[in-house]
């Protein structure tokens, strides 16, 4: 476990910052993979490894999934909370045009209908209690895919970026 | 240690398909399958971009799923992962890397200092130039992961 606690740290900073409003529209899919290469830096500050070592790309991927996963975690659990709290989110917000969207799916009237009512469904559980099961899941299932992708190529990118410096701009 | 060609072919399906995705709205109309792409996917990418309207590229009433930034990277790293097919990046990729970054990064002070306005054009193509050579950085970093497993 403290192996990897860098990978908690960062992962819950980029955590928070997803669900930060502004810190999330200027950096988006930066987040992640700079989380990715401070984790590698404390990781490598927390094991007194030389600047003239280089990290191991295995170990750099490991990091970057451990990372993205944090994150995923992290920022589910925010977007989830503050849902809770406030009663409203991004998903109300885009409802009427997501409503919309389902009107123009070349399905049939009773399945379109079915998809509308389960949307609306989640909107009301939101709205009244500030939670929903559905909306959790599929925040989580999103979270985790996306993060952990952003989370190899930043801890692959990362480590090319750190190791180009022990052996010069290669 | 040569990497397999099955990888390059693998990175360019799988760059081919965000794109694919990314463009769904303007490659094939709003009325198809896209909308249904659209309520699935679109939150998966505002978790990768903001997704603001007035940056979207807008072609014919139809509009990207990311800004013309992210576009711009994305259809880079398809262009950077085709390119491995036909170009070997061999020396000074971290150096051409950061000069590559420098434009993006410039575009961004300028329009948020509010030197000129934001724009589409601009953006997308020092978003591309980054995703080509992101996507080329990325390369080498698969190759060196390739050789310390073997």
């Amino acid at each position: 476990m403290k192996k990897y606690l860098s990978a908690l740290v960062c992962g819950f900073g980029a955590g928070v910052l997803q669900v930060v409003p502004i810190a999330k529209s200027f950096s988006c899919c930066l987040i992640i993979p700079a989380a990715v290469i401070i984790a590698l830096l404390l990781d490598r500050k927390s094991t007194n490894q030389p600047k003239s070592v280089k990290i191991p790309y295995r170990k750099a991927l490991i990091i970057g999934i451990l990372t993205g996963l944090y994150a995923a975690l992290f920022g589910s659990f925010f977007d989830v909370m503050i849902t809770f709290i406030t009663k409203n989110n991004d998903l109300l917000a885009a409802l009427p045009e997501i409503q919309r969207m389902i009107g123009d799916l070349p399905f049939n009237e009773a399945l379109r209908k079915e998809i509308s009512d389960l949307f609306s469904l989640i909107a009301d559980e939101i709205k009244t209690s500030g939670f929903s099961i559905i909306y959790t899941a599929s925040i989580l299932f999103n979270n985790f895919i996306v993060n952990t992708i952003f989370g190899i190529i930043g801890g692959l990118i990362g480590a090319q970026i750190i190791n180009s410096k022990t052996t010069g701009l290669e | 240690m040569t990497v397999p060609k099955k990888i390059i072919f693998l990175l360019i399906l799988a760059t081919l398909l965000f794109n694919i995705l990314i463009f769904s709205k303007i490659l094939f109309g709003a009325k198809v399958f896209t909308s249904l792409i659209n309520i699935f996917t679109g939150n998966i990418f505002s978790l990768i971009c903001h997704q603001d309207k007035a940056k979207l590229i807008i072609l014919n009433n139809n509009s990207t799923l990311v800004c013309a930034r992210c576009s711009g990277i994305y259809f880079g790293s398809l262009l950077g992962s085709i390119s491995l097919l036909f170009i070997k990046y061999r020396t000074r990729r971290m150096k051409i890397f950061l000069f590559a970054s420098l434009p993006m990064l410039l575009d961004v002070v300028f329009y948020t200092s509010g030197l000129y306005s934001y724009s589409k054009t601009i953006a997308f193509c020092t978003g591309l130039l980054f995703g080509v050579f992101m996507l080329s950085l990325l390369w080498k970093a698969i190759v060196n992961l390739f050789s310390e497993i073997k």
